[in-house]
């Protein structure tokens, strides 16, 4: 255990069983006992600032017990010790490391007891509210992407004709294949940017 | 149909149409509120606009910040109230 130098800050209120360590990144970063005490002081820490954010968000929880209120203050620390522990770099120093530390703390205990107070609420839909979806129901947009393959597979196997341009599609030019995904394999005329799952082309 | 029109509050349009300039997001203004809080217990006039624009709209971000700032001067032995009412944008 290090001695307690002048340099030490110990914060009034805090029960502490013994000092900060001067430099929490190289206490938290260096294996060996040192580190192990330096995790369980962190841990203390981030309990304690997890304690005091559930409680300010007491009344966001009403009629839970001081049992799960106190699970829940865990759970938000452990998340805390392991977002600190892997932040831990980024620490710059323009502040505390126990200021920038209990932060993390803070948001953990903040988004779970959101999160409970969430899961456990229900929230009333009004019967009488008629809410209309715009733009075609299921059953048409399925009925159209239908009709659309199937008009686009006609004009693929038309036959020739004097007046247009000939099918590009048709037996005697189409060259594609296609690879067991669907996609065609060779640029070919019959592949074509397709928006539905089936080829341009039926094979031949 | 639609229901019948609810008007927005005063307080509601006044925090809907908040300046959000200079513009902080969230993962910002957890970034810079460690630093920010011991500023405001250091020196309760201390000021950064765009954490003042941030907090004043953002209610979690706002909540997270006087908890700390709460949880900082209780251990530090300090009076939080100047700082919390800089914090909350009171200029009393």
């Amino acid at each position: 255990m290090g001695r307690v130098s002048a340099n030490d800050r110990v914060p009034p209120g805090l029960d502490l069983v013994e000092a900060e360590p001067e430099n929490w990144v190289e206490a938290l970063s260096a294996p060996g006992p040192g580190q192990d005490r330096a995790m369980d002081r962190l841990h203390q820490m981030l309990l304690r600032a997890s304690r005091h954010q559930v409680r300010r968000m007491r009344s966001t929880l009403a009629g839970v017990g001081d049992e799960r209120l106190e699970e829940i203050a865990n759970q938000a620390a452990d998340e805390a010790m392991m977002a600190v522990l892997a932040k831990l770099s980024t620490f710059e120093g323009r502040s505390r490391f126990t200021t920038w530390a209990y932060k993390f703390a803070i948001l953990q205990s903040a988004t779970e007891v959101r999160r409970f107070a969430w899961q456990h609420r229900e929230v009333e839909l009004d019967d009488n509210a008629q809410l209309q979806a715009h733009g075609p129901s299921p059953a048409s947009y399925a009925e159209a992407a239908d009709l659309a393959s199937a008009v686009r597979n006609a004009i693929d196997v038309a036959p020739r004709t004097s007046v247009g341009s000939p099918s590009p599609c048709s037996s005697a030019t189409s060259q594609s294949t296609f690879s067991p995904n669907g996609s065609a394999r060779t640029a070919t005329p019959c592949t074509r940017p397709s928006t539905t799952r089936e080829p341009a082309c039926a094979p031949t | 149909m639609s229901q019948a029109h609810t008007p927005l509050s005063p307080q509601a349009t006044q925090r809907l149409t908040l300046d959000t300039e200079p513009f902080l997001s969230c993962d910002d203004c957890f970034d810079l509120v460690d630093s920010y809080v011991e500023a405001l217990l250091a020196d309760p006039n201390h000021d950064q606009p765009a954490m003042r624009a941030h907090l004043t709209g953002c209610a979690a971000c706002a909540e997270e910040a006087r908890s700390l700032l709460a949880l900082v001067a209780k251990q530090d032995g300090l009076d939080p109230a100047p700082a919390l009412r800089r914090l909350e944008n009171d200029p009393t």
